[in-house]
């Protein structure tokens, strides 16, 4: 063998050393930037989950204030609700599939609720005031169920 | 007396809305007083004040003659539920028993103010005024 030969080998050692190399390192950038991309959406999903359960303290907070006649403080939480669950609907929607039509019918309750809580009588309307109070129940009831069923799917992708 | 009260108070809304049991008016310029005669002598009044803008305090009283036999009260004050436990009681509790006497407040003022049946007569006269 001589020397030419020698440095054609080297070279070929060389290339081929490199290619495994850059495979590997490009294996590895695949790898990082899967596990990068799942990290983002367990962090997305763990703040979907969170900004549902923020939103669950002032729903419940809205049932006893309507049970308990406080019609002011009433009409104050319904427009905080009013201006939280659509800004989350729509930021976390790919995570809520049929649950973001859930989300847009508790809009309408509380929309209705709160053109109603702006009349001073609306209170003493018994028939109208039960009913906006079942309509409310329900509403929380289903937000329950879209945090609830947010949870579980968070529990399962953490196991 | 509480526990008593809160009979007391569902049995008159029961007999309020089966029309068995008439309220009236306190006085004839105040429309939050109500009282209904079950007789005896024994009379029963409701009564309801709004303080602010959301506090509201309901009275039940039971009246033998001129005296106040008992008098039993709900509000909407506390929604706290620490502050309710201070109180004695559970939110739960307090919020059926405002509910309670909130239902029997309106049934007593439709029966007072004879309700639907009172527009529809209104209605009724202004309409043969021509």
């Amino acid at each position: 063998m001589n020397l030419h030969d020698l440095f054609d080998w080297s070279n070929s050692g060389v290339g081929v050393a490199g290619l495994v190399l850059t495979v590997g390192a490009l294996w590895q950038a695949t790898g990082a930037k899967k596990a990068a991309e799942e990290a983002r959406e367990a962090v997305w999903q763990r703040d979907a989950s969170d900004s549902f359960s923020e939103l669950e303290g002032p729903a419940g907070e809205l049932v006893q204030l309507l049970q308990f006649e406080r019609r002011n403080e009433a009409a104050v939480r319904v427009r905080d609700l009013l201006a939280q669950i659509p800004r989350d609907r729509a930021r976390f929607e790919r995570f809520l599939a049929g649950d973001a039509d859930k989300l847009k019918g508790m809009e309408t309750v509380f929309q209705k609720l709160a053109v109603q809580l702006s009349a001073p009588d609306f209170m003493e309307r018994k028939d109208e005031f039960e009913a906006a109070m079942g309509a409310v129940f329900e509403a929380n009831r289903d937000l329950s169920a879209v945090y609830g069923r947010l949870l579980s799917r968070l529990d399962r992708e953490e196991k | 007396m509480s526990d008593k009260a809160e009979e007391w108070a569902q049995q008159l809304l029961n007999k309020t809305e089966g029309k068995k049991l008439e309220w009236f008016p306190a006085d004839e310029t105040e429309f939050d007083t109500f009282r209904a005669d079950i007789g005896d002598g024994f009379l029963f009044s409701i009564q309801r004040s709004t303080n602010g803008i959301d506090n509201k305090v309901i009275s039940l009283q039971l009246r033998k003659g001129g005296s106040i036999v008992f008098t039993e009260k709900a509000d909407n004050f506390v929604i706290n539920s620490r502050a309710v436990a201070g109180m004695g009681g559970t939110p739960d509790d307090r919020v059926s028993k405002f509910r309670l006497f909130s239902d029997l407040f309106r049934a007593a003022q439709k029966s007072a103010m004879g309700g639907d049946q009172t527009i529809e007569r209104v209605q009724q006269l202004l309409e043969r005024l021509g």
